[in-house]
């Protein structure tokens, strides 16, 4: 299944420049220019990665990202800012639980190493929680049985 | 022990005035003419000097004179002894500094009494000298911790830009690379899709172009995707040039804001000046507010210190963006807005900086200039940006600063600076004090 990440940034150039750079790549590129937005997009279509910024006006990454894991906990998460400070790496791990941290400027190779990897870590995630419902529909006659 | 020096030239008339000094448990001195009188005095010291007016050579009042005119000296209390019969003597001497007289014959309660009022003065007059040279030492102290206190703000203000400055600079240089990286790797295709095309207009030349040949360009063409490349190249060219030319932009502005100066006046295009420090400090607002600027053209140039200029208008500015913070909550409402005009009033300039923000409440008033009065929380102001604002352009510019505020609204800081050099009043940079409040 072809996968879908959402880049989000309040500077177009910055978003033109990393969709060039991950052109090649085996998924769905699509952005949003403001965590308001990004809202929008996550609640309409199926998103599997979220490239976040820190400082936007409005909803700021942070805030985001905190909104995700709780929402849409399924959702790989990742941080691309240009002003990294303890207490925006802090929020972003506690309140976001990120998956990696990036700092502008990056190499887009990285990220896009990334991106992979977090892509590869939920599809197992999502494998290993298939398998464990088919153990658990196996299991439950035998526990019938058992209480009968 | 408390020291009486005696001037009389008379020597039983010293004796007696002696014996009823030392009666009183004070230690005396006698000196039997006024040229020792002033030696003793000067090596003495005395707390008191009981002075004879009639004398030969050198009189009583002559003695006072020059004992007041010593700044060593002067402050020692004196008192004027006199015969009753002597009253132009006693308002001679008294105009000359003498403390106070007594009169010949005296009573010695009465000469005790006088002695202990002399003494009194004495000491109250050394503690307050005491008293005044502590303060004065304070004082010095105190002026050189504002110095200090003015040049940490700034230092602040600049290591908090710095970190905004360098998000700027880091948001262009990663779209720049992104985009120069995205050119050097389709120039590998375009290069391929160069070569095929060399092969293929020789052939044609050679007139043995083969359709395997051309099916081969094809085939690269649609490798490269040049449709895709047509479109994107352009901008990705363009963008970066935007990018190159906002960092040139930041890096022009962080030179003319740190301007380095010689902290002497100098004629400022305030115009450019708030416009460098409106880009440098953009992360500061840019988040928050939307910024509108109103520059008047005809702006001539004002003498200023372009260094402390500066660091007025960033206060403001971020001043201004931190009440709209406030207001806003999150931002979720959308932005506020930060305006700044600039205007000419006959031989003033006046620059306003408007905020759509919080307003400042009526109790706070006038305070908002003292030092150390902050409502921000803890870590975001130290209560100086605005009292150091108001010591640059009062004390050093010979300006005014005042605001206009509506609770909820608003507030717009009125900055007024004279077009033509003023006389420099105070030299030092003074702060307005908090009042005490009791």
């Amino acid at each position: 299944m072809e996968h879908t990440v959402l880049l989000i940034d309040d500077d177009q150039n910055i978003l033109r420049g990393l969709a060039r750079a991950l052109r090649h790549q085996p998924y769905w590129l699509h952005t949003a220019t403001s965590g308001e937005e990004a809202m929008l997009v996550l609640k309409s279509r199926c998103v599997d990665l979220v490239v976040v910024d820190e400082h936007m006006p409005g909803m700021r990454g942070s805030e985001l990202l905190a909104w995700v894991a709780d929402h849409r906990p399924e959702v790989m998460r990742i941080v691309l800012t240009g002003h990294p400070t303890a207490e925006t790496a802090i929020r972003a791990i506690n309140e976001g639980r990120v998956y990696q941290f990036f700092t502008k400027p990056c190499n887009p190779a990285h990220l896009a190493v990334a991106i992979r990897k977090a892509l590869e870590h939920k599809d197992l995630l999502e494998q290993h929680r298939r398998l464990l419902d088919s153990l658990k529909l196996c299991e439950s006659p035998v526990n019938e049985k058992e209480h009968a | 022990m408390t020291k009486i020096l005696v001037v009389d030239d008379t020597p039983d008339m010293a004796t007696l005035i002696s014996r009823a000094v030392e009666a009183q448990g004070y230690e005396s001195q006698v000196a039997s003419n006024g040229r020792l009188a002033l030696q003793l005095a000067s090596t003495e010291r005395p707390d008191v000097i009981l002075l004879d007016v009639m004398m030969p050579q050198m009189n009583g009042i002559e003695v006072l004179r020059k004992l007041k005119e010593d700044a060593q000296l002067q402050l020692i209390p004196v008192i004027m002894v006199t015969a009753l019969s002597e009253d132009s003597n006693v308002i001679e001497g008294l105009d000359a500094g003498a403390h106070d007289y007594v009169t010949k014959p005296f009573k010695k309660e009465i000469l005790a009494a006088r002695l202990r009022s002399a003494i009194r003065s004495k000491q109250n007059h050394d503690r307050l000298l005491r008293v005044n040279a502590r303060l004065e030492t304070e004082i010095a102290e105190r002026k050189r911790m504002e110095k200090e206190l003015a040049r940490a703000q700034k230092l602040e203000a600049i290591g908090h830009l710095a970190a905004g400055i360098a998000h700027e600079i880091n948001t262009p240089a990663q779209y720049v690379g992104d985009n120069t990286r995205f050119l050097r790797d389709i120039f590998v295709d375009v290069d391929e899709l160069l070569g095929m095309l060399e092969r293929l207009l020789q052939a044609t030349k050679d007139g043995n172009a083969t359709s395997d040949l051309v099916a081969a360009v094809d085939a690269a063409v649609h490798r490269a995707d040049v449709e895709y490349l047509k479109t994107e190249v352009p901008k990705a060219i363009q963008q970066s040039l935007e990018g190159i030319e906002r960092v040139g932009t930041i890096v022009r502005a962080m030179k003319e804001f740190s301007h380095p100066g010689n902290g002497q006046k100098q004629p400022v295009d305030l115009n450019r000046s708030i416009q460098s420090t409106l880009i440098i400090s953009s992360n500061e607002w840019k988040y928050v507010a939307n910024l509108v600027t109103d520059f008047a053209p005809d702006l001539p140039p004002v003498p200023c210190i372009a260094g402390d200029f500066n660091q007025v208008i960033l206060n403001l500015v971020v001043n201004a963006a931190q009440a709209i913070a406030a207001a806003a909550g999150d931002g979720s409402h959308g932005k506020g807005t930060i305006t700044v005009r600039t205007r000419r009033d006959v031989d003033w300039v006046e620059i306003h900086i408007e905020d759509t923000g919080t307003g400042i409440p009526e109790s706070i008033g006038e305070k908002v200039f003292d030092q150390f009065f902050t409502t921000k929380e803890v870590g975001k102001g130290t209560g100086m940006g605005l009292s150091i604002a108001h010591a640059i352009v009062v004390q050093k510019h010979g300006g005014t600063i005042r605001f206009e505020t509506e609770e909820g609204r608003g507030t717009t800081f009125i900055v007024r600076l004279p077009i033509t050099e003023q006389v420099e009043t105070e030299p030092t940079t003074q702060f307005k004090q908090a009042e005490a409040t009791p």
